[in-house]
């Protein structure tokens, strides 16, 4: 049985680029455009892991994160943080906040993006 | 005078001879008995004495009652001697009385007459001397008179004998030679008071003049030698001494001491001497302006003779604008008794002498005098001249200075940046019109306060700036630029661009600070603005281009089908472009943060030396590319040092990569890192381009690229050693390059070993 992954990007080329990806790799992929779908989805669609973009409108990724772990039922899926910038801010909040990995878009590419997963999975 | 006739014992058988002289005699002639009475007289008793004969005859009236009483009774005793033995003839002066009373002088003259051994009687002979008497103190009186008149001439008078014997010396001569009064009479003249060198020939002179071999009235000089051995000088006088047949029996000389003369004499030939040669003209004048006295220097200046100047008068020997003030001058130095002037006289050849005199007036024999010392000051006027002519040129100077000066007063004054002086400690002496506009504060409400101090615009920065300014323009004197946060009088804040810059003296100490103050708040938020317009437009251009990597990436790795080798090439040049401008992006971000100030320094404690060696080999594949040989070597005992390692890892890759893409193939490029004492050193050295002169200062700045590199490396963002600079002065380190155009650049950075200090920021600055 593959695993479900909720991207949750509201860029729609990255979205894009990330679900292709993942889907040649195997994987089921659910799309969320904002933070509020993002957990509408992870409720409804209960991924094995997540793929979290901090910028998103309406509820940011770590807005997000945080009803993530507030919640029981969620509390257990691992979260990937996704950001543009490279600040230690955003690192020790991820961090904090509970992501088990974290990912500079600049700094990788898809295909690494897949690997991480993969490799998050597996330790879970 | 009258025949003396001695009688004998003939008496008494008169012959004719002795009566006539009993009877003529003049002399009277008296027998007188042993008892005093008169036996005989003779009939001269009538007119000596008065008495007729039988008047006197027979009594003893005549000469008894005739003497006075001494007198009488000596008579009466000698004739008691005659009894006895008297023998001698007496001969007495006394007064005798006449019968009319008058008293006369005789000479009595006695004998006794013996027979046969007994005194018989005493024969007289009385002798009227009162008119020889009369003429002999008239005689003496006219000695003494003549010898008081020799005394009391100031000559000397000295008569000598032919022998040379003294018979005469006044009271002068024997004061002249030093004797007591009288003791040189009857002394040789030579012998006693000549030197002896002059002996011989003063006795020959006297003996020419005696014979009549030397004329008589020819004055000579000659020495005598007084008692003490004192030379006086001698001028004498000579006269022959001649007795009644007109035979010489001496000379006759008077001389005067001229010695003192002589030496006065000679003491003012000094003197004229003197005055002749002093070195200032010496002029004497009347009050009419005659010259009595030039001496030898006023000949000379005014080119005369002595005498030729004496016949001008000293009206016409000065110019007339001085000559007319003459009159006042008299009257001002009759008034003070003295006075200092300058005038001008003319010289012969008719140029003009400028003089300055010093007069006095004196009074010389009931005359007054004017007595002038002064010289020739046309040198000293010319200098004058000279002088106000530099003068003049000076204050000319003086005052272009002073409108120069004005022109920098009123620029300064009225610039648009606030402009201060202060004192050594700071105090502002002076403020500029822009202090109000600027500070908010009125020029003179600053002046005398201390500048920059919390009281006036100061206060806002740390203690620690405001040390560290203090320290660094007033010990090291150095000047300062930098930005500052002041405060304006309303309490507003704004930026200022400081500079502040020491002025020393010639010894090198601190007089004044000059300060100068723009407010650039308006430029910082422009400044601002713009980057955070980068910062945001990079921000922006992240997503896009990271979505573009992402892409190419997923094409180049055969998500969408295997490549054809042409679409692999064209899709590899894609990758190139947008890492390029991811880079650049980063670049910008970094540079934005930095200016923003919002980069984070977060010191953790590194291995410089790990972090060195993972650069290098993150660098692997551009020195491939670029075919560069590369080497790196680390000092054994590099220690940990604080400091936060993603800028330390920028700092080292900005360098590396510059040096792999400024130099040309097989260019060996090298990192090492090096222990000093308080330092860490990173140097990267590279056998490329270089770097010119001229652009050695200017490589640190935003987007410099020299002009030797943009020729040929068209890569590089022109941004990175303004990062790695940014991130060193962070650092506390220091960064020095040495470079030569065509041989190859070396980067050194030192770090302290002691560390960074934490800096709070927003961000940290994007690695690459």
């Amino acid at each position: 049985m593959s695993k479900t992954i909720l991207i949750a990007e509201d860029e729609l080329l990255m979205r894009q680029a990330l679900a292709d990806t993942l889907t040649a790799s195997g994987y089921k992929v659910v799309l969320a455009e904002n933070g509020r779908q993002a957990l509408d989805k992870t409720t409804s669609e209960k991924p094995d892991l997540i793929l979290l973009d901090v910028m998103m409108p309406l509820i940011d990724g770590f807005g997000v994160l945080k009803s993530l772990k507030a919640k029981k039922e969620t509390a257990s899926i691992p979260v990937i943080v996704l950001t543009n910038l490279g600040q230690q801010s955003d690192v020790a909040t991820a961090t904090q906040l509970g992501a088990v990995s974290y990912l500079v878009k600049s700094e990788t590419d898809p295909t690494m993006v897949a690997k991480e997963v993969a490799r998050v999975l597996k330790s879970s | 005078m009258n025949k003396r006739t001695t009688i004998d014992s003939r008496i008494l058988d008169p012959s004719r001879e002795l009566n006539v002289l009993f009877t003529h005699s003049n002399d009277v002639i008296a027998y007188v008995g042993l008892d005093g009475r008169l036996l005989k007289v003779s009939r001269s008793v009538q007119h000596v004495f008065g008495y007729r004969p039988d008047e006197v005859l027979n009594s003893r009236r005549l000469f008894l009652g005739t003497f006075k009483t001494n007198d009488a009774l000596f008579v009466l005793r000698e004739l008691r001697r005659t009894k006895r033995h008297w023998t001698m003839p007496m001969t007495r002066h006394m007064p005798m009385r006449r019968k009319d009373g008058r008293w006369i002088d005789v000479e009595w003259s006695a004998r006794t007459v013996r027979k046969n051994g007994i005194a018989q009687y005493v024969l007289v002979m009385v002798h009227d001397v009162t008119e020889r008497k009369k003429v002999l103190q008239a005689l003496r009186t006219e000695k003494e008179r003549a010898e008081h008149y020799l005394d009391i001439a100031g000559s000397i008078i000295v008569a000598l004998d032919t022998h040379g014997t003294i018979t005469l010396l006044n009271r002068r001569g024997h004061e002249v030679l030093g004797y007591p009064n009288g003791m040189l009479i009857g002394k040789n003249w030579f012998a006693v008071c000549l030197p002896r060198e002059i002996r011989k020939d003063t006795r020959t002179l006297q003996l020419r003049l005696m014979r009549g071999d030397a004329p008589i009235n020819e004055m000579h000089e000659g020495e005598v030698l007084s008692k003490k051995g004192e030379r006086r000088l001698i001028r004498w006088h000579n006269a022959l001494l001649r007795d009644a047949n007109g035979r010489t029996i001496g000379t006759l000389s008077s001389g005067e001491d001229v010695t003192d003369k002589r030496m006065q004499h000679d003491e003012i030939r000094l003197h004229q001497y003197y005055l002749d040669h002093a070195t200032d003209a010496i002029l004497v004048h009347n009050m009419d302006g005659t010259l009595v006295y030039a001496n030898e220097v006023a000949a000379r200046c005014h080119g005369y003779s002595k005498k030729k100047l004496l016949s001008i008068r000293l009206h016409d020997l000065e110019t007339p604008t001085f000559s007319r003030q003459i009159a006042q001058r008299l009257k001002d130095i009759k008034r003070h008794g003295d006075l200092v002037y300058e005038t001008a006289h003319r010289h012969k050849d008719n140029s003009i002498v400028p003089f300055e005199f010093h007069s006095r007036l004196l009074r010389v024999n009931g005359k007054n005098l004017i007595f002038s010392a002064g010289r020739d000051i046309s040198e000293r006027k010319r200098f004058e001249q000279a002088l106000s002519e530099a003068n003049s040129k000076l204050e000319e100077r003086v005052r272009a200075q002073t409108e120069d000066l004005r022109k920098f007063r009123l620029f300064v004054e009225n610039a648009s940046d606030q402009m201060g002086i202060t004192d050594a400690n700071g105090i502002i002496l002076y403020a500029n019109l822009a202090t109000i506009s600027v500070t908010g504060y009125r020029s003179d409400e600053v002046v005398g306060k201390k500048a920059g101090s919390m009281k006036l615009w100061g206060g806002l920065m740390t203690k620690t700036f405001y040390r560290s300014l203090w320290t660094h323009i007033k010990k090291t004197k150095k000047p300062y630029i930098g930005e500052v946060r002041n405060h304006r009088k309303d309490g507003t804040q704004y930026i200022a661009l400081v500079h502040i810059y020491p002025l020393l003296d010639e010894k090198g100490e601190v007089k004044y600070f000059a300060q100068i103050q723009r407010d650039i708040t308006k430029q910082k938020e422009v400044d601002r603005a713009k980057t955070e317009f980068v910062s945001l437009a990079s921000h922006q251009l992240r997503s896009p281009l990271s979505t573009a990597r992402w892409y190419v990436s997923m094409l180049m790795k055969g998500a969408a089908g295997t490549l054809k080798p042409k679409q692999r090439e064209y899709l590899h040049a894609i990758a190139t472009s947008t890492q390029r401008m991811v880079d650049l992006v980063d670049a910008f971000l970094n540079v934005s943060r930095i200016d923003l100030g919002t980069f984070a320094v977060s010191p953790e404690s590194i291995d410089t030396v790990k972090i060195a060696q993972g650069v290098a080999e993150e660098l692997q594949p551009l020195m491939r590319e670029h075919k560069t040989p590369f080497t790196q070597s680390y000092s054994r005992r590099v220690p940990r040092i604080s400091a936060d390692p993603r800028l330390i890892r920028i700092i080292i890759y900005n360098l590396l990569s510059n040096a792999v893409k400024y130099s040309p193939p097989n260019k060996k490029v090298r990192l090492s890192i090096a222990v000093k004492k308080t330092k860490i050193e990173i140097a990267i050295a590279d056998n490329g381009y270089g770097i010119p002169k001229e652009d050695q200062q200017k490589i640190f700045t935003k987007l410099h690229r020299a002009d030797n590199i943009r020729k040929r490396v068209t890569e590089g963002t022109g941004l990175g050693l303004y990062i790695v600079k940014a991130i060193v002065d962070a650092s506390n380190g220091s960064i020095s390059l040495k470079s030569k155009e065509g041989k190859g650049s070396t980067f050194t950075v030192a770090l302290p070993k002691r560390g960074m200090l934490r800096k709070r920021g927003s961000t940290g600055l994007k690695p690459g």
